[in-house]
């Protein structure tokens, strides 16, 4: 019996534990607006796939834990206004990259469309 | 037959059409799950020199193989992050969901409580959104296929492959070299 419990300071929103987890103990919530992932009580397996994938190693836990929530306010598109992804993970690019934030904000949709539109103007 | 690293693919956006016929080709060449979208023309990795996928990736699940840049799947978490690092748009998910085998030992662990609500506990399926890239359609190379499924199904010619040499001629005449861009072209207006 593994407890499950996300740092809520270090976890980015990324999907990595949830697909992950073979049980579906940790699953994610997608809205307009928000990210949430889901953590439904403890691990009935040994398994430690989610410790293993997490890129912060935010899960920590050995004790049954209680069901809890990681709620992430999904960044917009400042082209379009769309939600692209949480900040935290947008910040964690942007430092692994050397990047500056401002240049991730857009969405998926977006850069593709700016893409074309940048060779065409050309 | 051209071996893998001597031909590169182009990209005509005037000459495409918007039949989405090269998503198809993919759909089919890489088991349901097209690597290419078509948003004004069609959009797929560029195969980058630089590219930034492969820094943000914290598995080292993106490699650079023959000049092709390459998703391990056994590696990969599917966690996305290499989605947002991508200044192009070009790496791709698909939704898919699995059925969850119901283990004996998980039921017996559980407390009576849990067990109650069980559906909710231990849902029956679970979602993964699959993270999935173009590979240059190695598969087909090593088969002895020499042209990627995209390029020889475009009817308009707006998908080309071409070998390096011909490569050079063909740039005067408004065609995209694909392999240069390695930086947000929109912000910096680099060269192509």
């Amino acid at each position: 019996m593994k407890g499950i419990l996300i740092r809520k300071d270090l976890c980015i929103g990324c999907r990595a534990c949830a697909s992950a987890c073979e049980h579906g103990i940790i699953q994610i919530e997608e809205t307009k607006e928000f990210r949430k992932i889901i953590v439904s009580g403890s691990c009935p397996d040994e398994c430690k796939n989610c410790k293993d994938v997490c890129p912060t190693e935010a899960i920590i836990g050995e004790k049954p834990t209680s069901p809890q929530e990681v709620l992430f306010r999904l960044t917009l598109c400042r082209r379009c206004g769309m939600p692209t992804a949480p900040e935290p993970m947008l910040n964690f690019i942007s430092r692994r990259m050397n990047q500056p934030l401002f240049e991730l904000d857009l969405c998926i949709t977006c850069r593709q469309q700016l893409m074309w539109e940048a060779i065409r103007e050309r | 037959m051209q071996s893998m690293a001597s031909w590169k693919i182009f990209i005509n956006p005037e000459r495409c059409i918007g039949c989405h016929a090269c998503e198809m080709a993919c759909e089919q060449t890489h088991g349901g799950a097209s690597n290419i979208k078509v948003q004004c023309a069609p959009v797929f990795c560029r195969h980058c020199e630089v590219p930034p996928c492969i820094t943000v990736c914290y598995r080292n699940a993106i490699e650079m193989r023959n000049g092709k840049i390459l998703l391990i799947k056994d590696l990969c978490t599917n966690c996305g992050i290499c989605i947002f690092a991508c200044p192009f748009g070009a790496i791709m998910t698909t939704t898919i969901t699995r059925r969850i085998e119901p283990k004996e030992k998980a039921h017996r662990d559980v407390p009576l409580l849990s067990r109650l609500f069980g559906g909710k506990i231990f849902p029956k399926e679970r979602q993964i959104v699959l993270v999935h890239k173009c590979d240059g359609c190695v598969e087909r190379a090593e088969a002895g296929v020499a042209r990627p499924a995209c390029a020889a199904t475009c009817p308009s010619g707006a998908i080309e492959c071409k070998d390096i040499a011909q490569a050079s001629s063909s740039k005067r005449i408004r065609t995209y070299e694909v392999h240069l861009v390695t930086h947000l072209t929109h912000r910096e207006g680099t060269s192509l």
